[in-house]
Parts: structure tokens; C-alpha cells; sequence
């Protein structure tokens, strides 16, 4: 053992020996056969980086120094290259003896000789083109560029819908030397548009309070919408860095930004309706002017607030409870340091209730935010309702979305009236119903299907779907609840219709339910002979179907037009695929069919749409909370828990179409309540003439809302007037444009139908376009004018931009419709004033602007810019706005570009050569999860950036 | 008996005490591998058609907390002020909640078909039918969300549970 570690030891030995590890007579110490290779370096006036590349493996070397080597061995043999990496700044560096084969002696130094860059310079120009659709405050802070004042509604800033506009507004001077409003406020920016229904308008108050973005301002900045007559639609006054309205019409408005503290740059975006969808405004309902309902804290007494604050007076000295407070000098404005602005001036003349309103609503948030104040909001009219005192009223938010509370002072339904629920039957038992029922029956023929022991029979008692405990849907039950649950009884929920009968008729079982047996159901309800051999004491005056399938049948068809023609009411639930495809019996002649809503009015998710689509109701989401009452936006209704074995009953929040479509049967029962002669063709008529919805969606029918959202204050007010003896209304020409609005973009035509979905003889007398560049020409229509048009545009003399008009067909009778078409012409450019744009040469190295222009329009809504003498290096090429003049650009709220893009980590590299052509594109940097069209940033927002600009001496001036 | 006189009368034992021994053996060590050929009691706790639950699931609710907040989550109005209560399994269980995820309309059941089921090669096929509403049939248009949560014995034999086309695997210390 010991003999062998011997000779292992001694081994070793000679391997490093041979390796190089003894010593040797060579300076660069490699040792036996291999060396290390050194240099000298000269003239370099900064670090150089060389790399070494060879066989025997890779090195680099970063130096300053006259001399360097390289610490890997080269044995003899090996080729090697040195290369230069990395050279300083304006110095260009050469070898000498770089490469080789090393050989059995010391090889030659490597000699690196760096000089002076020849001092070349070279211009650099290009264009930088805004992001389509964006634009500028016509008045912002940068003095550099061009003023147009739009404080005032009649100095408007007249923009295009669908665009994003970055401003500026300030409540007082900003009293900093060189600023725009260095002396003067910025109170208002109004901006004239014309706007669509639904549509968002979103703003961000880019330096808004608590958010320190730059430093230079902080502000408050609030959003209202008014009418062209100057009347408050919409205001969002919040102190957040958001506000938000939404248009309730299509029409033209002035949306107006406002300071109310501080000073802020702003991004204002126009959000097209498809872009809206899950955003809403629930818009200003009407409130008392100089009124306030306050909460104080209860350590704070009202007359401290009401001493900081002259022109409140309070009602009551309480500060455990609301107090109604009263602005007393309605001269003063809600800053009292604050004189009347233009703005003021004008909408005191022009509007003096919207004036006094708005000035309410400033007076409001002031003393929201004074200290020891909880809260402080208008005092809104409410009118007067029925609310039913039960238990759990407060979670159906799906009534007062159809107007019932209003609707509940007119009636509450009439027990003379009847609603058949066609369904799996109604636990007979369950508190909420068992006072509400009239005879009903199971119709369910297959034993194993009814889950009772038998066939048809007289009994509609829901025994349970399922095939265990906790299996069961008790649909028929939560459906019956919707449409007339014994309400105002201070226990579980309300229905719509509380005073009407159900008539519970049991078609859908374990396995669901055939069509023969439907179909029986329905004749029974309806009166008609069927195979139970009776018929009720009372037929129903509605039938409620909350059951589909895909299969239509002639037999089915027939009997619901035999149904309709005996004068009963149909509703059914449109499906819950999210589909088009027609559901039966929903999509059948004389069946109305309805989709569902979510709690913000929206089509529920599941909700199907499409051309059967008659109406829209609440069918709830459970997937949301968007009420805030802590439980699932379904619909709630009565239910049963038999987890006991027992049928116990309870209550529960379903979602489905199956939930939409009792509403609108109770609607239907509250308006037979009130006008009894109340018939199908009667109900299709005031439902196409509007007397029961609410417009949504696409103007007149569309196929998400059909003839819109359920309005049961309306729909009963209809059923007053006919039975005040009022003429039952013909069914009226409804006519309709598909599509409803055309957006040509850069085509020529495309085609246009006109066609009536309703009753009369409408005839198109006259076509008239609004500008003459639109044109509409008959392609295939009738002797009435109804079909399809070819809508065509003519570019010749029109500039480049972005063109809107209106097409009217006009009928006899003084019906007419109105469809908007848009187009472009060219390339977009920007409206309104460009804001000045600065160009900077950005050294990344010293880190500092070496080069600073401003750019020149090119009459195409490009920016020309122009450098010259710029010497050659590495630089990052910048474009920007300084809007707030604060000396930085590229700032949350201003217009930012980087060549060749933002987000692009690519230097310009200048090398003595000019550069002509370096485009690039700049954008609004915002906080919005997109801006404007920008081929900038697809769909993400761009970080701010801030970097200093040149100081620019020059003249101000308007 | 001392571990060395144990190995040595196994060692001179005959074959059938061998394979008695290695199955006693496997059933106290758990080893997966082990087959048993008895049933293991499987029962349903809570049975709902609105649990809530958006996408199919198989999951273990192996723990008093992981129990008490799905019992939380299913919690529903009351007329009578009860609230929810799910019995927990039994002590030789473990609770396994089976999920359907959304389903347009009624008709979408689960259905418990045995009350026992048999591990095979480790895997435990909960005895559960997946029952959907019959083709060609109306159906109630109220979207809905079936599950049960089963009490399934938790003597070895087992270390995943499966349900159509679910799998999950247990943490089986």
C-alpha cells in the first residue's frame, strides 16, 4: 500500500512538472511549452477591452494601463487571435501582431495604438408622425405652442369623437417664470364632439394627489358633459386619478375638464362603444340645487364647519345622524376665494339650473373634503314607491333595474289575473307561494321522468329532479317566486307581480321535458282541449316557458299560434348557450323570447342573442358582486333544501335566461292587471313602438336587447293610457337600418337595408345626405323603397382627414331614419393645435442631452427635425412634448417617441455619415391599458419616462 | 420478538405465509403498489346544483379549515336562520369534492351509483355518474353548477382518486 502511494505521488509530480509548473527561463512565466501573451497599449484615453480567441480557450482583458497580458496558457502551437472589444469614445483602436501561432519562444507583443476619431459630425433628420387619433389641448402650459383658448362653451375646441387629447388645466397661475399660465388660470377646457350612446369618456388625472409622478404639479381635475343647450348630463367628480362618464344619447356634447385644485396635465380618451363594453356610468340623477346631505364625525359639531364654511347652514346640530345642509348665498362659488371664470359667466346666462347645479355639485365635494366631514352628497329626488318590506328585498337588485318600485305605486297586480308557470312544478308548500296558487298540473307522462309514481295527474307539486338529496333544481319554484312571491310580508323575498295567481303546470321532470308534454301543458294553461280531459276554471291570461331546445316542430309552431290567436300571452327564455342559434320555443312566432342582463344592464354572459331576441330582462351573473351588497349577482327567489330529506323551503340566487323571463311575464301580469282587454297583438305593439323598454344596445331593435331593457313603469303607464281609453295602437312602422352606422374607413362603398320590422306601409319619399360627398343608390328595393342601397363616397377635392355624415331616409308620415356614415381621406392627422415637440440627442454615457431641437409641422401631420454637426457616437434619439413647460419630456400625460421605437433598447449610431430618413413614431404615455391607436405601444400602456429637455429661451405670446 | 429471529422465520417460512405477510406487510407500510380486494366505503356528505364552482375539479378537502371554507362558500339565505352545516368524514375518511364545473341548464347531475369502490393499481375510481339531460329534450334554462363532496375511507389501498376524466393524486404521508 505504502509503495503505491509512492508511486502515485511521483506521477503527479512529473504531469504538473510537464504542464508547466515547474519553472522555466521564459518571462511571461507560461512554462514548458506554453506562454502567455502580453501587449502594450498606447494612446488610449480611456478603458479599451480586448479578447483574446484561441484553441486553448478565450479571454478578455479591460485596460487602461501600457501594458496587459492575457492569463491563459498558450501551448506551443496553438493559433490565437486578439481583437478589439470595446474602444473609448471618439477613438478608434488598431493591433499590430495580433494573431499568430504560438512557437516555442516568448511570442511577439501584441502593440494596440489607439487615436483620435477624426472629428466627424454628421446630420441626422427625419419625421415623427402622433399616433393616429391622438390630440392637443388647444391651451396647455408649453408657451412654444400655438394658443387657442377653449375655456368656454363657445370657444369650444371642436375634436372628433374617438380620439385622446392630452392637456393641461390649472386652477391658479402656477406662478412659474416662462410657464404659459405663469399669471393666469387654466380653469376649463371645453371640448365640442359629437358622440355616440353608451360611449365612455375616460380621463386621467396624470399628476392627481398622493401620486408623485413628476414632482412639478399636483391637481385635481373633475370631467362634466353637457348638451349643446348647456344642461348637465354627466359629471365625475371624484378625487381619484380617474374620472368617468358615459353618453346616455347620441347627440352633440361639450365635455368639459376642470380644475378644482391644483394643476395637472390630463389624458382624455373617447372610448368607441365596443371598447365601453363592462364600463358604465350610472350619470347624475336629479338632486335638489344648494342642498347637501352631510355626515359629520362624531367629534365634530357642526358649527366648526359651519364657521369654516359661511355659506352652509345647517338644519340640526346632531352630528349622530345626516344633516340636510343649505348653501345660503347661492352667489358665492364653491371656492370663495374664487371669482366668477368665463366659464361661469357664460353658463350662468346661458343654462342658470345646470349653472346652480353644477355649482352645487362643487359646493358638495369642497365640503366633503373638509376635515370632520364623513361624507357629503346631493339631495336627490326620489320618487315616491311601493317598496315591499321583505326580508331580503334589498338583494333583488333586478327589480328597481326594471323601474318595478315606480311601477309597484300604480299596481301590484290583480288576483283576477293569471300566470301559468310551465315548469318542473312548484313545491305547493314553500310560504312564499302556497297563497299564491290556483289549480294546476303535472302533465309529465313517463313515470320514471315525473319521479311521483305515475303519469299526468292533477298534482304540480315538484317533487324533485334529481336523482339524490341536494340533485334537485326546484326551477319551477324559484321561477314562480320571480313572477308573483307573496310579498310585503316582511319574510324572505318579493315578486314582480304579488297580487297575481300562479297557475304551476309540472312539464319537466328528471330527464327534462318531451314536447308532447309541453305541449299539453300549454293547451291546459291556455284553455285548449288537451289530454287531461279538463280544462281550468280560469285559463292564464300569460304563460311563462323558462325551458328550451334546439329542435323546432310544426306541431309546436301551430299550437303556440293557435295559443297567441286565443289571445294568451307568451314568454319564454331565450337560452343559455351564448349563442345565436335559435332556441325553441323562444324563437317561435308569437312567443316572446328574452335575453338576459347582468346587474349593470349588460348581456349576461351565458345570455343567448340573435334575430328572435324580443326583449331583454335581469337573468343575473353569480360570477359578480358589481351591486356590492356582498352576494352573487344572481336573481333571488324562492328555493327548497332537502338536504335533510325533507323539503325545506329557502331562498336562492339563480342565473339564467330562465330568470329573465318571469320578470317580463310579471310585467306582463301587472299591465293585464291594469288594463284587462290587455292581448298579444296589443303587447307586440306598445313592445315595437318602445312602451315597455328602454332603449339599449343599437338604436331600435338589435339583437342583444330586441326592442331593449323592461321598463314595468313604463309598461304599466302604457296598460293606464289604454285602458284611460286610449286607442289601442297600430303596430307601427318600425323601420330599420342594417347596418345601423357605417364606418367606411378608406373604401368607397359598401351596402346598405333598409327594412320594416313593423306594421303600416312605410314608403321612402326622399334620401338626403348632409354632405355631398355621400351618396345612396337604390341596388335592389321595393315599390316602397325598402331593400338594400348601395352607400357610396366621392374623395375627389376632400382633404386629408376624417369625415362624417348622416344619410336620411325619409318616409311619408314623418317617419325617417338616420344613419351615420363615416369615412378617411388619406392619412390622418391630427386635429386641433400640435403641441410643440422637442428632439433631443441623448448621450446614454455622460447621460445628458447633447443636442436639442424643435421640430417644424410638414403639413401632413408629420413633425420635421432636423440636427446637424452631430459627432459620431452612440446616442438615443428622443421626441417629445413638455405640456405642464417643466422641463422634462416624456412625462405621464405628454407625447413621447424613441427611435427606432419605445421600449426598443437600440442606440443611433452616428459615424461621421448622415442620416436622413429616421422616422419614428411618438405617442401619449398614459395610464389606460391602451392609447388611442398607437402602432407605438399594441395594446400596453408606455412607462413615463421624464428627461430633462434644454432650457429654450424665447418670446411668449399667443 | 427481535427483529433478527423475525427475518430469520420468514426467510424459513413457506411461500403462502410469505405472500400473507408481505400483503400485512404492504397494508401497514401503505405501499401503493399493494392491491386490496375489499371496498372502500365512499358516501356523499353535501350534494348541491349550485356550488358555484366554474370548471370541472377533483380535490381533496383534507384539513377542518379546507372544510369549514367550502362549507363557507356554499352558504346560502335561510328562511329559518339555519346555516349550512356539512358533517365532516368520518374518521377513518377523507373528504374528496367532485366538481362538474357550469352547465348551461338543469338536467346535469351527479349521481353516487355504488357505496363502496375498489382501488385498482393504486387509483380509486369514485363510483360516480356523470348524468347529463337527455338529447332531444326541453330543458329548465337556469345555469347551474353540480358537485358532491364524498366521504371515501381512507384505509390504504390508494394514493390517487379518479372521477371521468379527473385524476388527483393524495398526499398520503
Amino acid at each position: 500500500m505504502r509503495n503505491r502511494l509512492a508511486i502515485l505521488t511521483l506521477l503527479v509530480s512529473v504531469f504538473l512538472a510537464a504542464c508547466g509548473g515547474g519553472s522555466d527561463e521564459d518571462d511571461n512565466g507560461g512554462g514548458g511549452d506554453s506562454f502567455f501573451l502580453t501587449g502594450t497599449l498606447q494612446g488610449a484615453s480611456g478603458s479599451v477591452t480586448l479578447a483574446l480567441d484561441s484553441s486553448a480557450g478565450d479571454q478578455q482583458v479591460t485596460t487602461s494601463a501600457a501594458t496587459f497580458n492575457f492569463t491563459t496558457p498558450l501551448p506551443t502551437g496553438t493559433s490565437y487571435s486578439v481583437a478589439v472589444l470595446q474602444e473609448p469614445s471618439g477613438q478608434d483602436c488598431s493591433i499590430s501582431n495580433g494573431s499568430g501561432t504560438i512557437g516555442t519562444s516568448t511570442p511577439t507583443l501584441v502593440s494596440v495604438i489607439c487615436n483620435d476619431t477624426a472629428a466627424a459630425t454628421a446630420s441626422v433628420s427625419g419625421t415623427v408622425n402622433f399616433a393616429s387619433n391622438t390630440l392637443f389641448d388647444s391651451d396647455t402650459n408649453d408657451p412654444f405652442t400655438p394658443f387657442a383658448d377653449n375655456s368656454t362653451i363657445a370657444n369650444a375646441q371642436v375634436i372628433d369623437n374617438l380620439v385622446t387629447i392630452q392637456g393641461f388645466a390649472t386652477r391658479t397661475p402656477t406662478l412659474n417664470s416662462g410657464d404659459r399660465f405663469a399669471v393666469a388660470n387654466d380653469l376649463d377646457d371645453y371640448f365640442k364632439v359629437e358622440l355616440q350612446a353608451g360611449q365612455v369618456i375616460q380621463m386621467q388625472v396624470v399628476d392627481y394627489d398622493q401620486f408623485e409622478v413628476d414632482g412639478a404639479f399636483e391637481g385635481d381635475l373633475d370631467l362634466y358633459l353637457y348638451d349643446s343647450g348647456g344642461n348637465i348630463i354627466d359629471g365625475s367628480l371624484s378625487t381619484t386619478e380617474f374620472e368617468l362618464l358615459q353618453v346616455p344619447a347620441t347627440g352633440q356634447y361639450y365635455v368639459n375638464v376642470f380644475a378644482f385644485r391644483g394643476a395637472s396635465k390630463y389624458v382624455l380618451r373617447l372610448l368607441a362603444n365596443s371598447q365601453s363594453q363592462g364600463i358604465s356610468s350610472s350619470g347624475i340623477a336629479d338632486f335638489v340645487p344648494n342642498q347637501a346631505i352631510v355626515k359629520l364625525s362624531p367629534t365634530t359639531l357642526p358649527l366648526s364647519v359651519a364657521s369654516a364654511n359661511p355659506t352652509v347652514e345647517f338644519m340640526h346640530t346632531d352630528n349622530s345622524r345626516a344633516i340636510l345642509a343649505s348653501f345660503v348665498d347661492t352667489s358665492q362659488l364653491y371656492a370663495t376665494s374664487m371669482t366668477r371664470s368665463a366659464a361661469d359667466e357664460e353658463l350662468a346666462v346661458l343654462n342658470p339650473a345646470s349653472y346652480e347645479k353644477v355649482q352645487t355639485l362643487r359646493k358638495i365635494k369642497e365640503l366633503s373634503l373638509t376635515p370632520g366631514v364623513e361624507y357629503a352628497e346631493p339631495n336627490y329626488w326620489r320618487q315616491a314607491s311601493a317598496i315591499p318590506n321583505d326580508q331580503y328585498y334589498d338583494l333583488q337588485w333586478h327589480y328597481p333595474a326594471m323601474n318595478l318600485p315606480q311601477a309597484w305605486d300604480i299596481t301590484t297586480g290583480s288576483s283576477n289575473v293569471i300566470v301559468a308557470v310551465i315548469d318542473t312544478g312548484v313545491v305547493l308548500a314553500h310560504p312564499e307561494l302556497d297563497a299564491q296558487l290556483v289549480q294546476g298540473f303535472d302533465f309529465i307522462s313517463d313515470s320514471a321522468n315525473a319521479q311521483d309514481g305515475g303519469g299526468i295527474d292533477s298534482n304540480a307539486d315538484d317533487p324533485g329532479d334529481g336523482t339524490s338529496v341536494g340533485s334537485s333544481s326546484w326551477h319551477g319554484t324559484h321561477v314562480a317566486g320571480t313572477v308573483a312571491a307573496e310579498s310585503n310580508n316582511e319574510i324572505g323575498m318579493a315578486g314582480v307581480a304579488w297580487g297575481v295567481r300562479i297557475m304551476p303546470i309540472r312539464v319537466l321532470g328528471r330527464f327534462g321535458g318531451t314536447s308532447y308534454d309541453i305541449m299539453q301543458g300549454v293547451r291546459y294553461s291556455a284553455g285548449l282541449q288537451n289530454d287531461s280531459g279538463t280544462v281550468p276554471n280560469q285559463r292564464a291570461d300569460i304563460l311563462n316557458l323558462s325551458l328550451g331546445g334546439f329542435g323546432s316542430s310544426t306541431a309546436e309552431a301551430n299550437l303556440y299560434q293557435e295559443v297567441y290567436n286565443s289571445g294568451v300571452i307568451i314568454i319564454a327564455a331565450a337560452g343559455n348557450e351564448n349563442t345565436s342559434q335559435l332556441s325553441y320555443p323562444a324563437s317561435y312566432d308569437g312567443v316572446i323570447s328574452v335575453s338576459a342582463l347582468d346587474a349593470q344592464g349588460n348581456r349576461a354572459p351565458y345570455s343567448n342573442f340573435g334575430a328572435r331576441i324580443d326583449i331583454a330582462a335581469p337573468g343575473g351573473n353569480t360570477s359578480a358582486d358589481l351591486t356590492g351588497d356582498g352576494q352573487p349577482d344572481g336573481v333571488l327567489s324562492a328555493l327548497v333544501d332537502d338536504s335533510s330529506g325533507d323539503r325545506k323551503p329557502t331562498l336562492g340566487f339563480y342565473q339564467g335566461t330562465s330568470m329573465a323571463s318571469p320578470h317580463v311575464a310579471g310585467l306582463a301580469a301587472l299591465m293585464k292587471s291594469v288594463y284587462a282587454d290587455l292581448d298579444p297583438a296589443t303587447f307586440d305593439s306598445l313592445l315595437q313602438n318602445g312602451s315597455l323598454t328602454n332603449d339599449a344596445g343599437t338604436a331600435g331593435r338589435d339583437n342583444t336587447y330586441g326592442f331593449g331593457i323592461a321598463d314595468a313603469l313604463k309598461a304599466v303607464q302604457a296598460a293606464q293610457a289604454l285602458a284611460a281609453g286610449g286607442g289601442t295602437p297600430e303596430l307601427p312602422a318600425s323601420i330599420v337600418a342594417s347596418p345601423s352606422t357605417i364606418s367606411l374607413g378608406a373604401s368607397a362603398s359598401t351596402t346598405l337595408t333598409i327594412s320594416n320590422q313593423g306594421g303600416g306601409q312605410p314608403a321612402v319619399a326622399s334620401i338626403t345626405a348632409s354632405s355631398n360627398w355621400l351618396s345612396a343608390t337604390a341596388f335592389s328595393t321595393d315599390g316602397a323603397g325598402l331593400g338594400s342601397y348601395q352607400i357610396s363616397v366621392n374623395r375627389n377635392g376632400l382633404s386629408d382627414g376624417f369625415y362624417l355624415a348622416d344619410l336620411v331616409f325619409n318616409f311619408d308620415g314623418a317617419t325617417s331614419i338616420s344613419v351615420r356614415v363615416s369615412m378617411t381621406v388619406g392619412q390622418l392627422s391630427t386635429n386641433g393645435s400640435l403641441a410643440e415637440l422637442f428632439f433631443l440627442v441623448y448621450d446614454p454615457i455622460a447621460e445628458q442631452v447633447i443636442q436639442q431641437v424643435q421640430g417644424s409641422a410638414d403639413g401632413n401631420g408629420g413633425i420635421n427635425y432636423a440636427f446637424t454637426n452631430v459627432a459620431s457616437g452612440q446616442y438615443i434619439l428622443y421626441a417629445g412634448t413638455d405640456i405642464d413647460n417643466d422641463g422634462f419630456i416624456c412625462n405621464a400625460g405628454e407625447g413621447c417617441g424613441k427611435y427606432p421605437n419605445i421600449g426598443d433598447f437600440v442606440y443611433l449610431e452616428i459615424n461621421g455619415e448622415d442620416r436622413a430618413n429616421v422616422d419614428f413614431v411618438a405617442d401619449i404615455i398614459a395610464g389606460f391599458s391602451s392609447v388611442g391607436a398607437s402602432n407605438v405601444d399594441e395594446g400596453g400602456g408606455v412607462s413615463s419616462i421624464g428627461i430633462p429637455r434644454l432650457p429654450v429661451t424665447k418670446q411668449l405670446g399667443n | 420478538m427481535n427483529r433478527q429471529v423475525f427475518s430469520s422465520k420468514l426467510e424459513n417460512s413457506g411461500p403462502w405465509l410469505r405472500v400473507g405477510m408481505a400483503v400485512f406487510i404492504c397494508s401497514l407500510v401503505g405501499l401503493s403498489g399493494c392491491a386490496t380486494t375489499s371496498g372502500l366505503q365512499v358516501k356523499t356528505l353535501y350534494q348541491s346544483q349550485q356550488c358555484g364552482i366554474k370548471t370541472p375539479a377533483l380535490r381533496a378537502i383534507d384539513s377542518l379549515e379546507k372544510l369549514y371554507s367550502f362549507s363557507e362558500s356554499q352558504k346560502r339565505l335561510s328562511l329559518d336562520g339555519k346555516a349550512l352545516e356539512i358533517p365532516p368524514p368520518p374518521a377513518d375518511g377523507r373528504a374528496i369534492l367532485l366538481a362538474w364545473g357550469e352547465q348551461p341548464t338543469a338536467g346535469y347531475q351527479l349521481l353516487l351509483k355504488e357505496a363502496e369502490a375498489i382501488p385498482e393499481a393504486g387509483v380509486l375510481t369514485l363510483p360516480v355518474e356523470f348524468i347529463k339531460p337527455a338529447p332531444g329534450l326541453a330543458a329548465a334554462q337556469v345555469v347551474t353548477s353540480p358537485c358532491m363532496l364524498l366521504s371515501v375511507s381512507s384505509r390504504l389501498g390508494y394514493s390517487s382518486v379518479a372521477a371521468g376524466k379527473l385524476q388527483l393524486a393524495l398526499d398520503i404521508p
